[in-house]
């Protein structure tokens, strides 16, 4: 029986969330041991929203990888790992930065907040994939998190 | 090494640099003028005849005499490669002029040694220096700020036009395919202009922060690049020594010249040969090869941004732009001579450096 992935993408660009969503049916499509879902937020505002309650917890079903992206309105990347990473019961979530930026700023920042991976979104689509395919690879069936 | 074809010998002598809007000297270990060029000369009022052969300090200001006298005993004792000093020069009409030198120490071929100092007007220096260097920044920034924003609707143009590509193979004919092949080499060709677009902007180098360059070194560099991409071959001769410049900039004008030398090229064995001339303190270096040359029309204009003078050959037409500026910004020269048909000659003109060990070759 295949166990279910559940990856939630905080991306302000729809081509961008398009092209995700995309390169993940297609990795997972015939994968039997894992399906992937991937939900998406279009700001750090919703995330937020997405992943906590009223009193602070984490809200279900809790994300087995968050993929966020830097620069978003209403509230940025770093205001949501600021948030996540900065409380007990919501810092374990994985997160991975997926951004345009590689600027060593970004990265020191995005670091410092706590981020447990950062990816420059690349220009051409194969290099995308093999990233994409490498970190579900890692994060999706490799790694392990407490629930 | 064989020699230069008869249509290349047409380059000008080393004469650019001595014509440039720079003050330039060359003294020898007592302080005595050698060497003046013309924009020296109207920068104090004085003909090349009043100046050759007198000291510096005829022309000083006398309270200014043994102003650093110190950097410039570790200078000529060779503690120091260059130095900068403020002065006060009294011109021809008495009038003082506050003037900033900037001095290099320099070994020609013979083992003598001499000095080199860029003279430059200390008021318009600080006031065109800040408004160069501000200048700069905001087209360095407003560079970056573009090229960061053209990335995202890029990677969507060329992320959209391959997954269609692949989604819809069976479904598309062939004329559709190519259309989407189409919209995918232009987004790539997009990538290329914004980084040499960025590159362009990055030039922004001053006279403190030119540093000894090896050029055989900078030579293999290029020409390691080249070699990936371009069919042909290119011929280095022996005694290259150094020149005052920037290594990541000489490596990209060398690399440049050379793959337009060898891209620009339709015989069964294309080549570039290097060769170098030296009139102390000045080198240069002339790459000639046996590509399909230029008529007189293009060359006037192969330095303009964006402009193509050949458009059967690939291309975005930024390449003159920035050879130029980067030959420009390490206080250089370039000339480009060319003949339809047999072949094409650029030459280089810079300083050498403070370590040399140019010899001339053929």
């Amino acid at each position: 029986m295949s166990q279910n992935k559940l990856i939630l993408l905080v991306e302000d660009d729809e081509a961008d969330a398009v092209l995700m969503r995309r390169l993940i049916r297609i990795l997972y499509k015939d994968n039997p041991e894992y399906t992937v879902t991937v939900e998406r937020c279009e700001h750090g505002g919703e995330a937020l929203a997405r992943l906590i309650d009223p009193s602070g917890r984490l809200k279900h079903p809790v994300p087995d990888l968050v993929m966020l992206d830097l620069r978003m309105p209403v509230l940025d990347g770093f205001d949501v790992l600021t948030a996540m990473k900065g409380q007990d019961k919501t810092r374990r979530v994985p997160i991975v930065v997926l951004s345009t930026s590689d600027a060593a700023g970004d990265m020191t920042r995005a670091y410092d907040l706590g981020t447990n991976g950062y990816l420059v979104k690349p220009v051409r689509a194969n290099t995308f994939r093999s990233m994409v395919q490498a970190a579900g690879s890692f994060w999706l069936e490799t790694n392990l998190v407490p629930r | 090494m064989t020699d230069k074809p008869v249509w290349c010998q047409r380059c000008a002598s080393l004469s650019a640099l001595a014509a440039g809007p720079a003050g330039l000297v060359t003294v020898d270990a007592k302080g005595v003028f050698e060497k003046v060029n013309d924009a020296f000369c109207d920068l104090l009022g004085y003909s090349r005849e009043e100046l050759l052969g007198r000291s510096f300090n005829a022309i000083t200001h006398p309270a200014d005499w043994e102003k650093g006298s110190a950097l410039l005993k570790q200078l000529i004792a060779g503690g120091r490669k260059s130095v900068s000093i403020e002065k006060r020069y009294i011109t021809k009409t008495n009038q003082v002029l506050d003037v900033v030198l900037h001095t290099t120490r320099l070994v020609d071929q013979h083992g003598t040694i001499q000095f080199l100092t860029q003279v430059t007007d200390r008021t318009c220096a600080v006031a065109t220096a800040r408004l160069a260097k501000s200048h700069a920044a905001s087209i360095k920034e407003f560079a970056d700020i573009c090229a960061h924003q053209l990335k995202a609707p890029q990677r969507t143009i060329l992320g959209m036009a391959e997954s269609l590509r692949e989604d819809a193979a069976d479904r598309l004919t062939e004329e559709e395919k190519s259309y989407i092949d189409f919209i995918i080499m232009k987004a790539e060709f997009m990538q290329e202009i914004i980084d040499t677009v960025r590159s362009l902007t990055e030039i922004s180098v001053g006279a403190e922060t030119l540093v000894d360059v090896d050029v055989g070194e900078a030579l293999l560099e290029a020409w390691s690049d080249v070699a990936v991409s371009r069919r042909g071959k290119v011929r280095i001769g022996t005694g290259l020594g150094s020149i005052r410049g920037n290594k990541t900039m000489l490596v990209q004008v060398f690399g440049n010249i050379m793959d337009n030398a060898l891209k620009f090229n339709t015989t069964a064995e294309p080549e570039v040969v290097v060769t170098t001339a030296v009139e102390f303190p000045i080198v240069r270096m002339s790459f000639t090869d046996n590509g399909v040359g230029m008529p007189a029309h293009v060359i006037e204009r192969m330095f303009s941004t964006f402009y193509r003078g050949n458009p059967s050959f690939p291309g975005h037409g930024i390449g003159g732009a920035v050879v130029k500026s980067m030959v420009e910004a390490m206080s250089g020269a370039i000339e480009v001579v060319s003949v339809e048909g047999q072949g094409t000659c650029v030459s280089i003109d810079l300083f050498m450096g403070s370590v040399n060990a140019w010899k001339v070759s053929s």
